[in-house]
């Protein structure tokens, strides 16, 4: 009986450690005092006043939006961009997990400010949400196991199985684009990756953003051919919130014009892409 | 209604699988059920305890969990069994009831009275016609109800199926629900669930009440 | 001593315990030495931050449980009451409602209530969805067992307390639910085993709970299988334990028949 109780003793030791985790390691990247000073009605003061701005990220997407396992980070392009907002405003940034399914809700419900979680510009999401300028130029394409030679391009995705999340334009697309190919579709990538490793499948075919962590943390799997669709990124804002719109395309402007873009490429895309940064999608300020 | 009858094809091949997958597991956790009853109750010492941890192992662990080991474990990367999320999932459904399946069978046959066997084998009668005659057709009474109770239960176990792939009705009714952002796949969904549980729950309660007032 | 008087003998706690640990230890050699587990990767699991990890997923598991057990345990007494209360009008629907969500898959239930609460513009987190997901549907079962256990109260017992003036309030909570509960008890100890396997489902909405966070450190490893297999033993452990204490509280009851509900596999066969 003693050693049941010293047992739960440090079961609940360990689960208080791990409470105190996450709120103790909060990134410290944000530079406070830095911040402009709004007009008093702004969306952006309003923001100030709670003193944190509120992210809604993924946290399972390497290179874009992860929370890293071994030290509790919420790591990434997506991720360093909120920093770089919250900065500019002289708050600290704050991350919530969002998914597909909920990250519009969660906007129009102010449970966040904004979201940087992947996320197409499109026609269907305009009319609910607004978009700042595209901050990054996806594009769908696939991955497959490095000693596949076959797979080369969509067009050999025909007669093979190929992974992916059920209810993402990416199932569309291949139905589209390669309708012979056979799908089997998962909750979340990781697992679609998952199974590509253990050979349920040939290839999992999504955005290269969420390629390029799938294949650098799997081992044994590559990106193959040119991404055959256009996916516009943009950063999500509840409808209403013009002048936020206007402040987060003037951060991304700063950013292209001094540099800061291409250094969080470099810092987390490139690792992963093997390319060199190329032009942000929109205009640099000034 | 719409997006229901435009997919109508698709959806009712989901439930076709769902229909097949809980025949074929129920098939399947009786014959693994009966068998490893019989090690539980006439195995010995060794068999009994073997058993016993197959029991205790499968029933208090996620079938979630098993289900994605056997995909891991059986692709072509590991054992290389199978990639067909249908059949990982019947092996796992199978192995998961059986479990419980095992501990119905047991006690429906602990349930005849053990003089009954005595007598029969005194009579001299062997051991398995001991089985066949005396003890399985009493048993068979007492084990009936809860093996309608464990079909309801696998029933809506097979919805599980979905998270490693498998095309069956739950994800086919997700899959429509998401390409029309309409929720009324999902419901239909569970209507067509409810068309096999509702049956099955009522056919239990009248053989429950039956063979209660024929002992 | 015949085979058959030895399988009813009671083989002691510890003893099988240790018997179940020798054969799964001898289990997990045997397979690794058949190559079917592999044998690497294993060494993940001398690292105290791999368990640290997994305790943080643990948490949201015992907090997703724990708030679907109340909530369920407290919505459960007015469902049940409410379908037995005589004449009521919500008689019939409450039936309808609690027979409907029992022949529903959880999972179903979970999609339903992720999914169609966004639409309805109401944007819940996986593991809000999970919690209510659950409740809707331990409730439901809960509720099935609160009413075998007060209808398993003699007639006798109410009438008199009736006739002594109690009203049907004070006589529920005086005479008939403090007897229901002690029968009660061994079934809802195995619901909450039902309940604890079930929040595993929440790992496929996005919630990082026990499943989810191993999830996302095998695939940070590579090594599915042994994060698996630790993940079962874990569930095992919580799992095994209460289903003796469902056992152990079965024994202490005066004998009498159990409460079964219909379609759940922990109700319908429980531990011997």
């Amino acid at each position: 009986m003693r050693r049941l109780i010293a047992g739960l003793g440090a079961l609940a030791l360990a689960l208080g450690a791990c409470t105190a985790g996450p709120g103790a390691s909060s990134p410290a990247a944000s530079g406070a005092g830095g911040g402009a000073s709004f007009a008093a009605e702004s969306t952006m003061a309003k923001i100030q006043q709670k003193g944190k701005l509120v992210c809604g990220v993924k946290f399972d997407v390497i290179a874009f939006g992860f929370k890293n396992p071994t030290n509790n980070e919420v790591e990434g392009f997506d991720a360093d961009l909120c920093r770089e907002i919250a900065q500019k405003m002289g708050v600290q940034p704050e991350f919530v997990e969002t998914v597909s399914k909920n990250r519009i809700p969660f906007l129009q419900e102010d449970k966040v400010d904004i979201v940087i979680s992947t996320m197409t510009i499109n026609e269907e999401r305009k009319k609910e949400i607004d978009f700042s300028h595209e901050y990054y130029h996806a594009g769908q394409s696939i991955l497959t196991k490095s000693d596949n030679t076959a797979i080369q391009s969509v067009d050999d995705l025909n007669g093979t199985t190929v992974c992916t999340v059920e209810g993402s334009t990416s199932e569309k697309n291949i139905s589209e684009q390669a309708p012979d190919a056979e799908l089997l579709l998962f909750p979340s990538y990781s697992e679609a990756a998952q199974a590509l490793v253990d050979g349920r499948c040939e290839s999992v075919s999504t955005d290269d953003s969420i390629l390029f962590g799938l294949a650098s943390q799997f081992e044994g799997t590559e990106l193959r051919g040119e991404p055959f669709t256009d996916e516009p990124l943009g950063i999500g804002i509840k409808k209403g919130k013009d002048d936020l719109v206007q402040f987060v395309n003037g951060v991304l402007e700063e950013m292209a014009g001094n540099g800061r873009w291409k250094a969080l490429y470099e810092k987390h895309i490139k690792p992963y892409s093997g390319k060199e940064a190329p032009e942000p999608p929109f205009k640099a300020a000034g | 209604m719409d997006p229901i009858v435009a997919n109508l094809d698709f959806l009712i091949g989901g439930y076709a699988t769902t229909l097949k997958l809980s025949a074929g597991a129920m098939a399947l956790a009786l014959a693994i059920g009966v068998l490893v009853a019989s090690v539980r109750v006439w195995g010995g010492r060794i068999g009994s305890a073997a058993g016993g941890a197959y029991v205790e192992f499968f029933r208090n662990t996620p079938l979630l969990v098993q289900l994605f080991f056997y995909a891991v474990l059986f692709a072509p990367a590991n054992l290389g069994l199978s990639r067909d999320p249908v059949v990982v999932a019947l092996v796992g459904l199978s192995v998961y009831t059986g479990a419980y399946v095992t501990e119905v069978i047991r006690s429906g046959i602990l349930s005849v009275d053990q003089r009954q066997s005595e007598a029969a084998r005194s009579l001299g009668l062997s051991q398995v016609q001991t089985l066949r005659r005396v003890v399985l057709p009493q048993a068979f009474r007492t084990v009936i109800p809860p093996l309608g109770n464990l079909s309801i239960a696998l029933v809506k176990n097979t919805a599980v199926a979905s998270a490693i792939g498998a095309l069956e009705l739950l994800q086919a009714g997700s899959i429509v629900s998401s390409r029309t952002f309409r929720l009324e796949p999902l419901a239909g969904v569970v209507v067509a669930y409810l068309s096999i549980t509702i049956p099955l729950a009522i056919l239990t309660g009248h053989l429950e009440r039956r063979l209660r007032f024929a002992r | 001593m015949t085979a058959l008087a030895m399988a009813r003998r009671e083989t002691p706690g510890i003893l099988r315990v240790l018997i179940a640990g020798v054969v799964l230890v001898g289990l997990i050699v045997l397979l690794v030495g058949a190559g079917v587990l592999p044998a690497r990767g294993w060494g993940r699991f001398t690292d105290p931050a791999t368990w640290r990890f997994l305790a943080q997923g643990l948490a949201v598991t015992a907090l997703i449980g724990g708030v679907a057990l109340v909530a369920s345990l407290a919505l459960s007494v007015p469902l049940a009451l409410g379908r037995i209360g005589l004449g009521t009008p919500l008689r019939v629907p409450l039936a309808l409602w609690i027979e409907g969500v029992r022949a529903t898959p959880v999972l179903a239930i979970l999609f339903i209530v992720f999914f169609g609460f966004p639409r309805l513009g109401v944007g819940l987190t996986g593991i809000q969805a999970a919690m209510i997901g659950l409740t809707v549907y331990t409730s439901a079962v809960l509720a099935e067992i609160v009413r075998a256990g007060v209808l398993s109260i003699p007639k006798g017992e109410v009438e008199a307390a009736r006739s002594l003036g109690l009203s049907y309030a004070v006589t529920m909570r005086r005479v008939v639910l403090p007897q229901a509960v002690s029968r009660m008890a061994p079934a809802i100890v195995s619901q909450l085993i039902t309940l604890v396997k079930d929040t595993s489902l929440a790992s496929i909405i996005a919630v990082q709970e026990l499943v989810g966070s191993g999830r996302v450190l095998f695939n940070f490893y590579g090594n599915p299988i042994e994060t698996l297999f630790v993940i079962a033993c874990i569930y095992f452990v919580i799992c095994y334990s209460l289903s003796r204490l469902s056992r152990r509280l079965e024994a202490r009851r005066p004998a009498v028949e159990r409460l079964v509900v219909i379609g759940e596999e922990d109700q319908v066969a429980p531990a011997v």
